[in-house]
């Protein structure tokens, strides 16, 4: 069976998921409405799933929304609150290692020349650099936009001081705030108090593909950058995936039932890798935090000497999925731009592999990838001119 | 669309062919930069005739990277070294049964690594002619750069506007989209490619954007 290490990307829809999801294809496949049977018993099951999310973030139902992918959810979460009413160019406040749906949105934005952008330095562990931070906030910033948990190497941000920092620098500036990689690996998930928007992508909790919250407090006002009927929904305009967003509460339940237990599975797991590793093979960098400041779902290795896609497809043909930092196996050759701003290196970058689990991550998931990593590294040092002599002799 | 290695290039990833040193080399060459991702070094066996005799490479990179180094040395062992200064990327590329096009510039790297081991085979006899840092030289050194969605070197595809030398200082204006998604790899790898080149101080590279049509 392969070994999957990906989470971080996409999970398996758990069946109990997928078998909530299915009458609302096929026999509850109405519209929400007021007044009718068919109207009101479809708006309820959306309802059951906003007091869920409520519940999770300490919001009020009536300000979750549901956005059909990660992307359209971040990307009304920053380029909605923006509408300043002024000639006034928008100024954002982000960090320097944010996934690509915060990053290449505003970069984007930036390049179109519609927002003024700082990017905020992180630490060698990746945690956000707090008094730049507070230094990037001018009473004319608009939206400060982060993930609570980093995609890359798991460095678990410090937010009550950031939402503190920005309150005290702008009470007006707008807080957004990607949850995506905090579901089920933080206890606590009350991040609504913390801020004004609160995005999370269900895809990593083994809920359905896509489908993603998008809170916004009451009184934020959030317009565009899609139109359409506001009927649903004031921020997310058209219909709704209403499977999706029942699926999405049922993914929720099981993610909460005995959270501690999955949280200390994953963690187990996670120390396995890592130390088995790096007691496997010699001259292996951790990227990101040790410890507690990191999700208990992330590993990020560098092997030094070679180059990550090269041992993500040797892992690959012995049926072990992983994700690379290296620009050889990025769509455009870029290498990960998290791992270049923690440490400014490029073979670091370019040789990085991460390994995410889930809770339905197993020992013989992690044992299989134990087993096979030191003779890929090994083949690939023996070959490398970067690596000193003593890996050729082997 | 599914970018996927055909089987030739896995084989040749599994069990590289000519892979390792050659103690005592007659020429050797590194190529490629950390920045760009990937970097081969080509050890050199010249015998009588200047036959190459033996060949091997070591590479930092991906698959496609260390597939076409092996095939490439397959390609110049027991040739003379102007025969294989002859060899092009792109055959082999068509020996490997076609990359994606994405992967092209690996193919380049391997050859340049190749023709850079001969280069310094012909500097260490006294034989090499250092040729005079010119706009044709730099051109020359242009056709190696793949824009990596299409797989064709930047010259044809018509996207150097204007190639300017002057006392050690190359200009390069291209034409690209500003928000062209490569445009910062085809900037890296003119600047490693070009910084390779005799008397070069510095250099300059202008996007100067796609023209209103």
């Amino acid at each position: 069976m392969r070994a999957y290490f990906d989470h971080c990307r996409s999970t398996f829809v758990d069946p109990r998921v997928l078998e909530e999801m299915r009458p609302w294809w096929t026999e509850k496949y109405w519209s929400p409405a007021p007044f009718t049977y068919t109207g009101t018993t479809v708006a309820e099951a959306v309802e059951e799933s906003q007091m869920a999310f409520a519940k999770l973030i300490k919001g009020k139902p009536e300000e979750v929304h549901f956005a059909p992918s990660h992307t359209v959810a971040n990307n009304i979460a920053i380029q909605g609150p923006l509408s300043t009413g002024t000639d006034e160019l928008p100024h954002v406040v982000t960090t320097a290692v944010e996934h690509g749906t915060i990053m290449d949105t505003v970069r984007h934005m930036e390049k179109l020349g519609l927002m003024r952008v700082t990017y905020v330095p992180v630490d060698k562990n990746g945690v956000v650099d707090l008094d730049a931070l507070r230094e990037a906030i001018t009473p004319q910033t608009s939206l400060v936009s982060l993930a609570t948990v980093n995609y890359m190497v798991g460095a678990i941000q410090p937010v009550d001081q950031i939402s503190s920092i920005v309150r005290e620098r702008n009470p007006r500036a707008v807080l957004h705030f990607d949850i995506t990689w905090s579901l089920g690996r933080t206890l606590d998930h009350s991040f609504a108090p913390l801020a004004d928007i609160v995005t999370a992508s269900v895809e990593r909790i083994h809920g359905p593909k896509g489908l993603t919250m998008l809170w916004v407090r009451k009184g934020v006002n959030v317009k565009g950058p899609i139109y359409g009927s506001q009927a649903y929904s004031r921020v997310v305009p058209g219909a709704l995936d209403v499977p999706a967003i029942v699926g999405a509460r049922k993914a929720l339940e099981l993610m909460l039932d005995d959270l501690p237990g999955k949280i200390q599975h994953m963690k187990r797991l996670r120390d396995r890798l890592i130390k088995e590793t790096m007691d496997a093979v010699p001259e292996t960098l951790l990227n990101g935090p040790e410890g507690d400041l990191r999700s208990p779902s992330n590993v990020c290795l560098t092997f030094r000497y070679i180059e990550g896609e090269s041992v993500q497809m040797y892992l690959d043909m012995e049926d072990i999925t992983v994700d690379t930092g290296s620009a050889c196996a990025n769509p455009f050759l870029e290498a990960n731009h998290t791992l270049l701003a923690m440490y400014g290196d490029y073979e670091r970058a370019h040789g990085a592999i991460r390994l995410s689990l889930s809770w339905a991550s197993t020992d013989e998931e992690v044992s299989k990838f134990v087993e096979v990593i030191p003779d890929i590294v090994a083949k690939l040092r023996k070959i490398s001119p970067l690596a000193p002599k003593e890996y050729k002799e082997r | 669309m599914a970018i996927k290695y055909n089987p030739k290039v896995i084989e040749h990833f599994k069990n590289p062919h000519n892979q390792g040193v050659i103690e005592n080399p007659d020429a050797e060459a590194l190529v490629g930069s950390p920045a760009c991702g990937d970097q081969i070094a080509i050890y050199l066996k010249i015998g009588p005739g200047d036959v190459i005799e033996d060949i091997k490479f070591e590479s930092f990179g991906c698959a496609s990277n260390i597939a076409t180094a092996s095939i490439v040395t397959d390609l110049a062992k027991g040739k003379s070294i102007e025969e294989a200064m002859e060899i092009k990327w792109t055959k082999a590329v068509e020996e490997l049964g076609g990359l994606p096009p994405v992967k092209y510039h690996c193919s380049v790297l391997a050859i340049d690594g190749l023709r850079a081991a001969i280069r310094d085979y012909l500097r260490k006899t006294g034989r090499l002619k250092e040729e005079e840092l010119s706009p044709d030289l730099v051109r020359e050194e242009l056709y190696h750069v793949i824009y990596p969605p299409r797989g064709v070197d930047i010259v044809s595809l018509k996207r150097v506007k204007y190639i300017g030398v002057e006392e050690g200082k190359v200009r390069i204006e291209l034409s690209f989209e500003e928000d062209d998604p490569y445009l910062n790899e085809v900037v890296q790898e003119i600047r490693e490619k070009i910084s390779e080149l005799p008397g070069v101080h510095d250099i300059e590279i202008v996007n100067q954007g796609v023209g209103e049509h």
